[in-house]
């Protein structure tokens, strides 16, 4: 896994990390992946401390996130989107339809009302 | 419809400005791509999932597609989240369902969800008994005036389907059980009475006989609270009773394991002889092992592990659970921190027996299936809680499952 990771930071050409992430915080999402792989390469923290820093790192806003599980998805980091899509799916699960359209900015909310 | 988007906020972006940064963050949202939402949505519990369908019509289409319910399945069964399905089993019907891992006690009412009523379709039966359940579906006997009814429901989905009655025996089977069948993806009712197996499998909607390799006949003893099969974790896929066979003059009792791919019968020894005359005993699963408790005429109940399957000289006794509160505890499952969730059963009321007499077989023992309240134990078999739901004193009937997606292979759907 963690040759996986080194080699897709090391092949990517230069501009080709700008076709990314396609928003200002470009460089501090980059900085982030890198600091999760390095923390998860690292032999030093025991599994639950490594479940501990997971929640703290993915404790972030809406925008970070959907920028790292694009992220984690183009360089095939698996246990990074893992803990991303975990982190979203966590996030959503309260919301009412309305506000995940919102959310996710889907323009054909549809008036369907499911049977229950 | 994506397409049109990025020009409009390309067009926008020439203005440049203030707006730049807005609408640049916007475009990063609307590129999240499909095979995204779908890993964002298999992690979602299936509540959530079924309120999402309405967001828009391509949310509707991914999480209505039968093999996003598979796969949602299968990363949801890694770790499963156990809920505890109660039904009276008598009129009026309540039913609940409480998820075993958000309680932080037994009397966590925020844990635990109220059926509708209209939710269920089964509100004109007299007298329903909850079986077991497997992949979300609950397996349910509903009588009305001694006529059996059996129903496949998966209380999330809110689906039904009415299961037509084997036409080899028309009395009530002793061993009855469903399961999956993961070769041919098929859900199997296996019926085992005292000369019959079948099976009914729903992909081919038709009730089959089969020759047992193992012998029969088995019998269940009314006394004991066995006869029912093992829940949920279809051990190594069989399903397993309690039976009590008759060797000339000697009646011992074993494990029966119905293998559903295989479609062969086996039985497995016990570790003790059990007198049934004074103990009650059963099977179920204790942290991924085939498991058998046994309670005598003591408030103790021992629980026995089958350490490797099928080996007999593998069982051993592995921890011993009190019992203060109710005539009767069994065991019933694991929560995801080891705490092992048990049913407190009393003596039926009288009312309850005459009721059942009239409504259901002579076999059927009202007083061995109706629950009073749930106990829950550390996995050192220390009490941790304990809670009477039953506050009417009539009893009901229960069984841990999973929420899932999945619907059933079959033509016509009910929900």
């Amino acid at each position: 896994m963690s040759k996986t990771v080194k080699d897709a930071i090391e092949t990517i050409p230069t501009d080709e990390i700008n076709s990314i992430s396609l928003s200002l915080v470009r460089s501090e999402i980059l900085t982030k992946v890198i600091e999760y792989c390095k923390k998860h390469n690292s032999a030093q923290m025991s599994d639950v401390d490594l479940m501990d820093w997971d929640v703290e790192f993915a404790n972030v806003h809406y925008t970070t996130l959907f920028d790292l599980v694009l992220s984690a998805n183009y360089m095939n980091i698996n246990c990074l989107l893992d803990l991303v899509c975990g982190k979203i799916a966590d996030m959503i699960k309260g919301k009412t339809p309305g506000e995940i359209a919102k959310l996710f900015d889907i323009k054909d909310v549809s008036t369907y009302e499911e049977d229950n | 419809m994506q397409c049109q988007e990025t020009t409009a906020v390309a067009e926008e972006e020439e203005k440049g400005g203030a707006l730049m940064e807005k609408k640049l963050k916007k475009k990063t949202l609307l590129f999240l791509p499909h095979e995204l939402i779908i890993q964002i949505l298999m992690r979602l519990p299936v509540k959530s999932l079924l309120r999402f369908k309405c967001v828009c019509k391509l949310w509707f289409s991914l999480i209505s597609n039968p093999h996003f319910a598979n796969s949602h399945f299968q990363l949801s069964s890694a770790t499963p989240t156990r809920r505890i399905l109660l039904m009276s089993s008598l009129l009026p019907r309540e039913s609940r369902s409480i998820d075993l891992e958000a309680a932080s006690s037994l009397d966590d009412y925020t844990a635990s969800v109220s059926l509708n009523p209209n939710f269920m379709p089964f509100q004109s039966y007299s007298h329903i008994e909850v079986k077991c359940s497997c992949r979300g579906f609950i397996l349910l006997h509903c009588y009305s005036q001694m006529m059996l009814n059996i129903y496949l429901w998966n209380p999330s989905t809110g689906f039904h389907k009415k299961i037509p009655l084997s036409p080899f025996v028309q009395h009530y089977h002793d061993f009855y059980g469903f399961g999956y069948d993961q070769s041919k993806d098929d859900y199997l009712l296996v019926s085992l009475s005292y000369h019959h197996l079948e099976v009914f499998s729903l992909r081919a909607n038709a009730w089959e006989e089969i020759v047992a390799t193992a012998r029969l006949p088995f019998g269940r003893d009314d006394s004991s609270a066995a006869a029912r099969p093992v829940v949920e974790l279809l051990f190594n896929g069989s399903i397993h009773w309690m039976a009590r066979c008759r060797d000339i003059y000697v009646i011992h009792t074993v494990i029966v394991a119905f293998h559903l791919t295989e479609r062969k019968l086996l039985e497995i020894p016990l570790p003790v002889d059990i007198n049934y005359n004074s103990s009650q005993c059963d099977l179920w699963v204790f942290k991924g092992f085939l498991s058998l408790w046994v309670s005598g005429y003591n408030t103790t109940v021992d629980i026995w592990v089958m350490k490797e399957y099928q080996v007999h000289s593998s069982w051993s006794k592995t921890l011993v659970l009190t019992n203060d509160f109710f005539h009767y505890i069994s065991p019933i499952c694991c929560t995801k921190r080891g705490d092992i969730i048990g049913k407190g059963g009393g003596t039926g009321t009288e009312r309850e027996f005459h009721l059942s007499l009239y409504t259901a077989p002579l076999e059927h023992n009202p007083y061995s299936h109706t629950a009073r309240g749930l106990v829950k134990y550390n996995d050192k078999g220390e009490l941790l809680d304990h809670n009477p739901y039953d506050h009417t004193a009539r009893g009901f009937h229960l069984t841990m499952y999973t929420e899932s997606l999945l619907s059933l292979p079959s033509d016509i759907e009910q929900a």
